[in-house]
């Protein structure tokens, strides 16, 4: 059953198409919220009360959009809502680290030895939780979710310039900081 | 950067904190159930409130308002034959049919359906030889007790698995829920029911099994309507102390409805009272014409305990094509009058004879309604009262008080007078009698209805008959029976576009038609084309312009980085754009470097909306106090106009954009839709909507070009003419849509 018969199953009332919505989606918006929040127990509750809020609402939700996208950036904006609600991270200045993240997830990306990958994926959990919540939503959409910006543009409620800012801002110091690195 | 493999590491992250192994199904039901519970508690506590509303509203008594049904999802689903279940735990069923047979008798277990509320197993007994029955109906035979063994060796009651008096019978037990995760329980049966001891085996143990439902499972859904829809009562009608009728559920069939609903013990204005158990059988369902809808009490739905108090119904209705909404009407309660009686003495002489008859014309009246005993008559065996009375009483009680008689009975006789008999053993009274009779039914005419139609009427007549080329709204619903723009229609679409399956995003140039793609910056983004159509700026960090006949791009060398939002002046001689560093700020700047300008501090994150057609305003929204609101720059003296705020304006980014002829401002409302409003704020409407909402809005002359947007695949591009309603399809182009070119 595709996600079109599961929501028109969940428009009748029938909690099967839930059940097969979760068990499709459950671990990506799990693993998304987590790369937010940083807080496994909230990661899940996030997507529990994402999926509820789906659940109550699906009579709205037009089934000829596709649903991954849209699910995505709900649990996208629930994690950040709830981190705002916690305070528990410090929220550092935007653009303040993302270029070292993003340069890591490219070092990682291209790494062929395991040992040295593990090593990278403790740097980048690292380098994730020195940004505000905000720019690790931005990050998750672009680099996990592979949104585009004007879609994140709307999940991150902010004007497209804003996010495009970011992400620009991001990209320049990126280069920058490859060209220091193949330079040495 | 790959975002595959980027997405691959990140991914590999979170996994060392989230496997893979993860369930919240469980903790999503159980909150769900929950939070159902939760709402109906605040609902008992409001509907004290909706019944004060709706007293007042029957006591003003001609004052009618529609009644308003607030249907929600239930977890509760209908399977034909078996009736309500509840789905908040996944269901289970029978993982196959089993069958005993025994000394040529079989029991089958057919079927089975585990819901978070019940056990349901349906039981065939085929076989009983009919010496198996006692031969006397005051022997009941064995009870047929059937009981349900879970592994744990809990023992559930589930009613009794009887033979009948046929040689096939079927039975529906009901147990306890099987807990989740118990795939497997035992049925045990001492005997079969209604047979004689020892005439057939006996301690039958029959070993179930159960799986998953299949998805295909027939389901129907159940809507719970809470509060009932308002009940509304003819004017002149007794105002009950609360709704008779109330409507508390509907099930969607595939060809009909089922409408679950209750009658209410209340008291009448008359100080009568309507008792809900008397009322099932006479409620009338009619579509929006009056015209009577075929119904049929629903059998195979249970119902929650009856009660004096509450009556539950359900009916069955055919069909599925109605005028909305129906109205469920109780045209007339029966109401059992308070016990009152009306004496007098009568004398039989004292040798009545069988056949004689006495003349006596009596009237009685109570609580206003009229009866009148006509006359008695002698019988056989006893006495016979002939009553006449209206359409509205429905039953008169006439008896001797006193005596002792056995029976009698009652009916309409050839005359069409109500007689009723009563009987005696021995000799029947005779002499002087005292006759006591007493209304004690009466129809109270009342017409109280609720009217009802589903959420979701079943095929919607589409809101708008759109032909090819011919709507004055775009809709999700005609965008697509739209046709293609004709090749007659010739000009370029600029498009921020996917440009290959690496997901990168880049600027794109092409004809209506599709033809002569060109991609102009990759990676670029926010573009627009010049009037001349022959550049297009873009930003990616700074602002660059591409020739497009020479292919050239050349950097704005006055940008300095995070400028976005270009918009050329209707001469082309100027760019106006956003930069955010340090704040945002909206200047101007010569397409070939040159003569940057900052024409004004913006510190609310606004966007360009367009030119005036003179090019000496420049038009800008930023969100205020009361919203996104239209501000004018005047370019000669760089003073800032308030103009209007956008009413009920997208919230992130209404995307408003001035029309060339700067006579409209285009822009999104809260839910994605495009209205039109007159550059003084005036004649708003609507031209384009559709629940996914539209993403991009562009003019070129009088035409609107409109992305419906598709979250992560590209938009759906469209045409449109406002003061023409012509419309068109861009089926060959993708992407958001930047810019539009139409000679």
């Amino acid at each position: 059953m595709d996600d079109v018969q599961a929501i028109q199953q969940l428009k009748q009332a029938d909690i099967g198409g839930l059940e097969i919505l979760v068990t499709r989606y459950q671990v990506k918006a799990v693993r998304t919220a987590f790369l937010i929040t940083h807080d496994e127990p909230m990661a899940e509750d996030v997507v529990q009360d994402t999926f509820i809020h789906i659940y109550q609402h699906i009579r709205q939700f037009d089934e000829n959009r596709l649903f991954e996208p849209y699910f995505m950036r709900c649990v996208v904006n629930a994690a950040l809502n709830a981190v705002r609600k916690k305070s528990r991270w410090t929220p550092s200045e935007p653009g303040a680290d993302i270029d070292e993240l993003e340069a890591l997830l490219l070092q990682a990306a291209s790494v062929e030895q395991q040992v040295e990958f593990n090593q990278l994926k403790g740097e980048i959990l690292a380098a994730l939780n020195k940004l505000s919540a905000r720019q690790r939503a931005a990050v998750v959409q672009r680099y996990y979710l592979g949104m585009s910006e004007k879609e994140m543009a709307g999940t991150l409620e902010t004007a497209p310039g804003t996010v495009k800012w970011l992400l620009n801002a991001a990209r320049s110091r990126l280069r920058d900081l490859l060209h220091e690195r193949s330079a040495k | 950067m790959n975002i595959t493999d980027t997405s691959r590491v990140l991914d590999a992250v979170a996994q060392e904190y989230v496997p893979g192994e993860l369930n919240l199904l469980p903790r999503i039901l159980s909150s769900l159930e929950k939070k159902n519970d939760a709402r109906l508690r605040s609902r008992r506590t409001s509907l004290v409130l909706i019944v004060l509303v709706t007293v007042l509203v029957l006591v003003m008594a001609a004052i009618s308002i529609p009644a308003v049904a607030q249907a929600m999802q239930r977890l509760f689903g209908f399977i034909p034959g078996v009736g309500l279940v509840d789905r908040s735990a996944p269901m289970r069923v029978l993982a196959e049919p089993v069958v005993l047979t025994r000394s040529g008798v079989s029991l089958t277990v057919s079927d089975a359906i585990l819901s978070a509320d019940r056990s349901l197993l349906v039981v065939d007994i085929k076989g009983v030889p009919l010496d198996a029955y006692p031969a006397s109906e005051s022997d009941p035979g064995c009870l047929g007790a059937a009981r349900l063994r879970l592994p744990d060796g809990t023992l559930l009651d589930g009613g009794n698995i009887s033979g009948g008096n046929w040689s096939f019978f079927q039975s529906r037990l009901e147990f306890a829920p099987i807990p989740p995760g118990v795939n497997a329980a035992t049925l045990l049966l001492g005997c079969i029911g209604g047979t004689l001891p020892g005439k057939l085996p006996q301690d039958w143990v029959v070993p179930l099994r159960f799986v998953p439902a299949p998805p295909q499972m027939t389901i129907n859904p159940v809507f719970e309507i809470s509060p009932s829809p308002v009940q509304i009562g003819q004017s002149g009608t007794p105002a009950p102390s609360q709704p008779i009728l109330t409507l508390e559920k509907y099930v969607e069939l595939e060809n009909g409805y089922i409408l679950i609903g209750a009658f209410h013990t209340v008291h009448l204005s008359n100080g009568l009272t309507v008792t809900g158990s008397d009322q099932t059988g006479i409620v009338k369902i009619t579509d929006a014409n009056g015209q009577v809808v075929p119904a049929e009490p629903a059998y195979d739905v249970q119902f929650p305990t009856s009660t004096s108090d509450y009556s539950p119904w359900a009916f069955k209705i055919q069909g599925r094509q109605f005028s909305w909404p129906l109205s469920i009407t109780l045209a007339q309660a029966i109401v059992r009058l308070p016990e009152q009686q009306m004496k007098f003495t009568f004398d039989t002489g004292s040798d009545p004879q069988a056949g004689q008859e006495w003349l006596l014309n009596k009237d009685v009246e109570m609580n206003g309604y009229r009866a009148r005993l006509i006359s008695i008559r002698r019988g056989a065996d006893g006495y016979a009262f002939i009553l006449q009375h209206g359409p509205q009483v429905v039953s008169v009680g006439a008896w001797f008080e006193g005596t002792n008689a056995v029976g009698g009975g009652g009916g309409l006789n050839s005359q069409g007078y109500q007689e009723l008999d009563e009987t005696y053993t021995g000799t029947p009274p005779a002499g002087k009698l005292t006759v006591v009779l007493s209304i004690q039914t009466v129809l109270v005419p009342g017409l109280w209805s609720v009217t009802w139609q589903p959420d979701v009427l079943p095929t919607p007549a589409p809101s708008l008959q759109a032909t090819a080329g011919s709507v004055c709204t775009l809709t999700e619903d005609n965008l697509p029976q739209l046709a293609p723009v004709p090749a007659s229609m010739t000009g370029k679409a600029l498009l921020y576009q996917k440009l290959d399956q690496s997901g990168a995003w880049g600027i794109v140039l092409a004809n209506l038609d599709g033809s002569q793609r060109q991609v102009i910056a990759n990676p670029g983004n926010w573009s627009a084309l010049a009037p001349d159509g022959a550049r297009v700026v873009y930003s990616y960090d700074v602002l660059y312009l591409a020739d497009l006949q020479s292919g050239k791009v050349t950097a704005l060398a006055g940008t300095n980085g995070n400028d976005y939002n270009p918009l050329w002046s209707p001469d082309g001689k100027w760019i106006a754009f956003i930069n955010s560093v340090n704040g945002t700020h909206i200047s101007l700047i010569v397409p070939d470097g040159t003569g940057l300008r900052r024409l004004y501090d913006d510190s609310n994150h606004g966007a360009l909306a367009g030119w005036s057609p003179d090019g000496a305003q420049l038009y800008f929204t930023a969100p205020g106090l009361d919203g996104w609101t239209l501000y004018a720059i005047d370019l000669a003296t760089g003073t800032v106009k308030t103009l209007f705020v956008l009413e009920d304006a997208s919230l992130k980014a209404p995307n408003a954009t001035v029309s060339p002829d700067g006579a409209w401002l285009a822009y999104r409302d809260r839910v994605m839709n495009v209205y039109l409003v007159r550059m003084d704020g005036t004649d708003r409407h609507l031209v384009a909507s559709g629940p996914v909402g539209i993403s991009t809005i562009v003019w070129s002359g009088d035409w609107l070009g409109i992305g419906v947007g598709n979250f992560n695949a590209e938009d759906t591009l469209g045409l449109l003419q406002p003061q023409t309603c012509q419309a068109y399809t861009l089926p060959e182009l993708h992407g958001n849509l930047e810019g539009l070119r139409l000679p």
